[in-house]
């Protein structure tokens, strides 16, 4: 086994080599460095909800059928924080610490689901239009600019009175405005890129089209694509849990920040922690994302380095 | 060294649309390269050169750049005549060229070896795969017999122990007998991975250019196949590294191109360039931007692969001094047109046109002995014409001092003052007394 990592070491020596000056710049930007164990920490607790939550929350539909796998408590309705109940109960008398916590989940189910397809599909339209301009490109980027103009809230409005009210419904509306950034993203790099010499170069090896675009100029657009997701991934949490407080995503009884914030308004100045606690996890995820997107940002470019 | 001609261009139009009109960047470049000759090609900034070479690969920026006219025929075959998948088989593994800028000619995001490979696993797809069908059936056959092995280390060598062939370095399967040498996970899983890889690459053999499994390359758990295949390529990869002179090439084809040096990273592109072993080697300006003891270098060991692998090489640059090294024909180019064309000796022992002649007398010497008198340097008088409105007739003629009325008014076509020195110019010197 250690003959396998010396080797990996061996073949890998420049990269890894990279990789310590890079950890080695992040690490001393405290922001950064706050913003990635914030971010672990939230995705751990995402991650192990059922283990540290100490009550199941969910109450919402599973599957298309409404669970119910609790009884409302009214005698437990509204009590404030104590050791008992972290974060106090809401008005079923569910504990809103196994409620944020599972929220966790929720947040990172969205943002993951949302960025990923997005910047999927904006890096495949982005290089194409780049690496071909004239009428293809133009066309796509029209097509992206179209797309820009919707705005999220009236398109998820639109959906949830079309499809329903639920989370994936939300995901499609953000996935649908958001891949347009990571395609004028890559776009602009494309433009920048497809000129360099290394492309000629493979040109005249014979590379086609697609091994061009793909492999010699989108691997080296990547790293701002790369700061921009880590940063929509906050944004993300925060429109999903907007559309949810104004009552378009999640479906009433899911452990959703947004939605959490949302019930907990009504009582909001008697009861405040049914509001205050989801709205501080949103605070600190979205914060967490920031730094780290900003320290990312740091690292990946080669101005601000050295 | 055959007589035999490898390439040869004849009225050779490429032009440029502009927003201010057509500029006419060549305007009738004839050109003849031998199988295993170099070929120099001189000229001023911007005379076409580069516009030349570019134009042979059919490289040239379309649009807004064209060829007009003309003819390149390679082997016999019409090059402008060709679809574009027909020409990528023919870059790079027929004729292959090398940039002036090796900084940026490497991609930056990949290895080396990588780069080196691409162009191998492109042009001799049939060829490795072969070769990858057939250590993975040494596998299978290892694996069957229950061969297994683990490297032994004795110092900086690593040989397999079941077969003693010298191992690799993260490979999990010895390259000799096949016997596999990563841990016990990894057997289990083996032969549904040996499976899917016997599939994929007897798909390739039969098409190099399946979709799917273009798209299988990139998929992790998918990919052995092509890893398999890069493995093989190692091989040659290494070997045109160390052709190139390269210490180390394990290492250098691990290493990223901001890694190396200028002169380094040249000779890997050169590497590149001639991993599949082309007929014809473009160099445009392959030492411009390396200092002269690294020239040098990067000359002699050109002249050395040609040598050893018979490849012509159209070397292009504007040191006349390396031409005269190198080369065993010239043409020297100016505005576009080809001034003059003949062999090293005749071109620059006797230039019959104008401007060839100011060229060399332009080349500032020190004569050893002589007393240094503060003589001015000889200069071609006058500047670059501009493309977009040529003069009239001779393209030099506004610069020549032996101008008249017909210069000016006709187009000297090139013609054959003495057997293979060719003039476009209506007054050549050492003729007629001019």
């Amino acid at each position: 086994m250690a003959s396998f990592f010396s080797a990996f070491a061996a073949r890998h020596e420049s990269r890894l080599k990279e990789l310590r000056y890079s950890w080695f710049l992040f690490r001393h930007n405290l922001l950064a460095m706050a913003g990635l164990l914030l971010v672990i920490f939230v995705a751990l607790v995402g991650l192990f909800a059922p283990l540290i939550a100490p009550q199941d929350p969910s109450y919402a539909t599973v599957g298309g059928h409404r669970v119910e796998v609790w009884q409302p408590n009214y005698a437990e309705q509204f009590e404030s924080p104590s050791a008992e109940h972290w974060f106090g109960t809401e008005f079923f008398g569910i504990d809103l610490f196994s409620m944020v916590v599972y929220g966790a989940r929720t947040s990172f189910m969205i943002g993951a689901f949302v960025v990923f397809p997005a910047m999927l599909i904006g890096v495949v339209l982005g290089a194409f239009a780049g690496y071909f301009g004239r009428g293809i490109g133009e066309t796509i980027m029209r097509i992206t600019d179209i797309f820009l103009s919707i705005p999220a809230l009236v398109l998820a409005m639109a959906i949830a009175a079309v499809l329903g009210r639920s989370i994936v419904n939300i995901m499609y509306a953000l996935i649908i405005t958001w891949w347009p950034w990571y395609t004028r993203i890559v776009y602009g790099q494309v433009l920048s890129l497809r000129e360099k010499q290394f492309v000629e170069a493979a040109r005249s090896v014979g590379a086609g089209p697609l091994r061009i675009i793909f492999r010699h100029i989108t691997m080296n657009s990547l790293s701002p694509v790369i700061v921009q997701a880590t940063s929509d991934f906050g944004y993300v949490v925060l429109t999903a849990a907007g559309l949810s407080f104004i009552g378009l995503g999640a479906p009433v009884g899911t452990a959703e920040w947004g939605l959490m914030i949302n019930e907990g308004a009504k009582y909001m100045p008697n009861y405040w922690w049914s509001s205050v606690f989801p709205g501080v996890a949103i605070l600190v995820t979205v914060l967490a994302f920031n730094l780290l997107g900003d320290g990312l940002r740091d690292i990946l470019d080669p101005r601000l380095r050295r | 060294m055959g007589d035999e001609v490898l390439l040869s261009v004849r009225g050779l139009k490429t032009h440029f649309e502009t927003y201010e009109g057509t500029v006419q960047a060549i305007d009738g470049i004839d050109l003849d390269i031998e199988r295993g000759q170099t070929v120099g090609l001189v000229g001023e900034t911007g005379c076409g050169k580069s516009v030349t070479a570019l134009s042979i690969l059919r490289l040239v920026p379309d649009p807004p750049g064209k060829i007009v006219a003309g003819a390149i025929r390679f082997k016999g075959r019409d090059l402008i005549g060709l679809t574009d998948a027909e020409l990528r088989g023919i870059r790079g593994n027929q004729i292959s060229m090398i940039f002036q800028e090796p900084m940026t000619a490497l991609n930056p995001a990949f290895r080396i070896g990588e780069q080196i490979a691409e162009s191998l696993l492109r042009h001799q797809a049939p060829r490795l795969t072969r070769a990858a069908i057939e250590q993975l059936e040494r596998e299978v056959e290892a694996r069957k017999e229950g061969r297994r092995a683990s490297p032994v280390s004795s110092g900086e060598e690593w040989r397999c122990s079941a077969c003693q062939a010298p191992a690799v370095h993260g490979d999990p399967a010895c390259a000799g007998c096949g016997a596999s040498f990563r841990g016990f996970f990894r057997r289990l899983l083996r032969p549904l991975g040996l499976r899917w890889e016997r599939r994929a690459l007897r798909t390739l053999e039969k098409d190099p250019e399946d979709l799917y499994l273009a798209l299988f390359a990139y998929i992790p758990g998918l990919r052995g196949f092509q890893r398999r295949l890069e493995r093989v390529a190692h091989t040659d990869v290494v070997a045109a590294l160390r052709s190139v002179r390269i210490p180390e090439p394990d290492r250098i084809a691990a290493a990223y191109p901001f890694e190396l040096s200028g002169g380094m990273r040249q000779r890997a592109m050169i590497a590149m360039m001639m991993a599949c072993k082309p007929d014809l080697l473009i160099a445009d300006e392959p030492t411009t931007a390396l200092d002269v003891t690294v020239e040098a270098q990067i000359l002699e060991l050109m002249r050395e692969l040609q040598k050893s692998t018979g490849t012509a090489i159209l070397l292009i640059t504007h040191d006349l001094g390396i031409i005269a090294e190198n080369c065993q024909a010239v043409g020297v180019m100016y505005a576009g047109t080809l001034a003059e064309f003949g062999s090293a000796e005749t071109v620059f022992g006797a230039p019959a046109h104008p401007y060839t002649h100011g060229l060399l007398q332009a080349i500032p010497k020190i004569a050893p002995g002589e007393r240094t008198r503060r003589r001015r340097l000889f200069i071609v008088p006058g500047t670059v014409p501009n493309l977009l409105y040529p003069p009239p007739g001779c393209r030099f003629h506004p610069r020549c001092p032996y101008a008249d009325d017909q210069c000016s008014d006709e187009v000297p076509l090139l013609r054959e003052l003495r057997p293979g020195h060719l003039v476009a110019c209506h007054h050549p010197i050492g003729k007629e007394g001019s």
